[in-house]
């Protein structure tokens, strides 16, 4: 894997001049957006959506990138059902009228070869705000059921829910909503 | 609510020799399992498993408790089907035949009048294993809509699946250490 790696950036740096950007679609089954928010200031409340679609763009030789996922807000899975229609409701991501999430990033920022962190823009019921993604980790490997290139890796950050207007029961649910992305983007 | 920790912390030193233990019932709307394992050394999979019943007993003044959590081998829930599936399969959880988990604690250390570490051991695929879960955050408070005191926090530990048996995987490179993350409510009795 690491001379799959090490090959691959060493033939990028040789034919530099023609870098060009890899095209990787997103694979739903490795692909989840996390949240947590503190309960009542006690305990941990998480819950997943999944992602309807999503695309990654990566230069490593010129150190670039662009993504672009799509999560589903009509599906949020807490493990309550109570609470997943909560979730869709008015009160939060109002996934009738707002059935998407949105992260657009537009600037990869690199750790030598890795990808290190994604500044861009999240929109939710509508509103638009910036948002940079920082990776815990980040790697690519053939993958041997695909027999494909795969790059992922977790990505975190921590938003105010209220600045999308998601305000409801502030005061049993922090403001403070910590996203864990797990991502896995298959070559094309 | 801090005011109500400190004034029930002070009672209780008052009444000191009388200390109560107090028993609470684990709520499983806010009580689950949730598993962190790391896919091809690149991103992290994770999912949950819902809580069957859980007591906690708990004696803030004596800084002692117990408790026992039984956790539901046959519905792991990691958002891809085929995946559950797995889990439940005889590769991994073998619900058929062990259709529960049971995390058993004898010994609570605090922290101020915090729970800081839950000490005890981990009942997997029939094996049992001592474990000791750590708190990240943990609080009593008054519970608005139950109208009740609740006790409750996160809690987390990193074990080595081999140890219960549980080595599927483990030749391809599957990892064998899981990240354990426990959130737990509990409502007073």
């Amino acid at each position: 894997m690491k001379i799959f790696v090490t090959s691959f950036a060493l033939l990028a740096s040789l034919g530099a001049a023609q870098a060009e950007p890899v095209t990787y679609n997103v694979d739903p089954e490795h692909t989840w957006v996390i949240y947590e928010v503190l309960h009542f200031g006690t305990s941990t409340n998480r819950g997943r959506f999944g992602v309807k679609q999503g695309t990654v763009q990566i230069d490593r030789a010129a150190k670039s990138g662009k993504a672009d996922i799509t999560a589903d807000t009509t599906a949020p899975q807490t493990g309550v059902p109570a609470l997943d229609a909560q979730l869709r409701s008015g009160n939060f991501f109002s996934a009738n009228e707002f059935p998407t999430g949105k992260f657009v990033a537009d600037k990869f920022e690199f750790d030598g070869d890795k990808v290190s962190s994604l500044a861009g823009q999240l929109t939710l019921r509508g509103k638009t705000h910036p948002v940079t993604l920082k990776a815990l980790r980040f790697n690519c490997y053939q993958n041997p059921i695909l027999k494909r290139e795969v790059c992922g890796g977790d990505f975190e950050t921590t938003v105010k829910r209220s600045l999308w207007g998601i305000s409801f029961g502030l005061e049993f649910f922090s403001d403070d909503a910590r996203l864990l992305v797990q991502v896995e983007a298959i070559r094309q | 609510m801090k005011s109500l920790v400190l004034a029930s912390a002070l009672l209780a030193t008052v009444a000191g020799a009388h200390a109560e233990t107090s028993t609470y019932a684990v709520d499983p709307t806010h009580t689950f399992a949730f598993w962190e394992i790391g896919h091809f050394g690149t991103s992290t999979n994770r999912g949950r498993f819902p809580v069957k019943e859980g007591a906690v007993q708990f004696d803030r003044a004596g800084k002692a408790g117990k408790a026992e959590i039984t956790i539901d081998t046959a519905a792991p829930n990691s958002g891809v089907g085929a995946l559950d599936k797995h889990l439940a399969s005889k590769d991994f959880f073998n619900a058929a035949d062990f259709p529960t988990a049971k995390f058993v604690a004898e010994k609570f250390s605090f922290n101020g009048d915090k729970v800081a570490e839950a000490t005890g051991t981990l009942t997997l695929l029939g094996k049992t294993n001592p474990v000791t879960l750590k708190a990240s955050n943990f609080n009593c408070y008054q519970n608005p809509m139950l109208k009740r005191e609740v006790c409750g926090g996160d809690f987390e530990t990193t074990i080595t699946r081999s140890q219960w048996g549980m080595n599927w995987g483990l030749n391809y490179g599957f990892p064998d250490n899981v990240r354990l993350l426990v959130q737990v409510e509990a409502i007073k009795q």
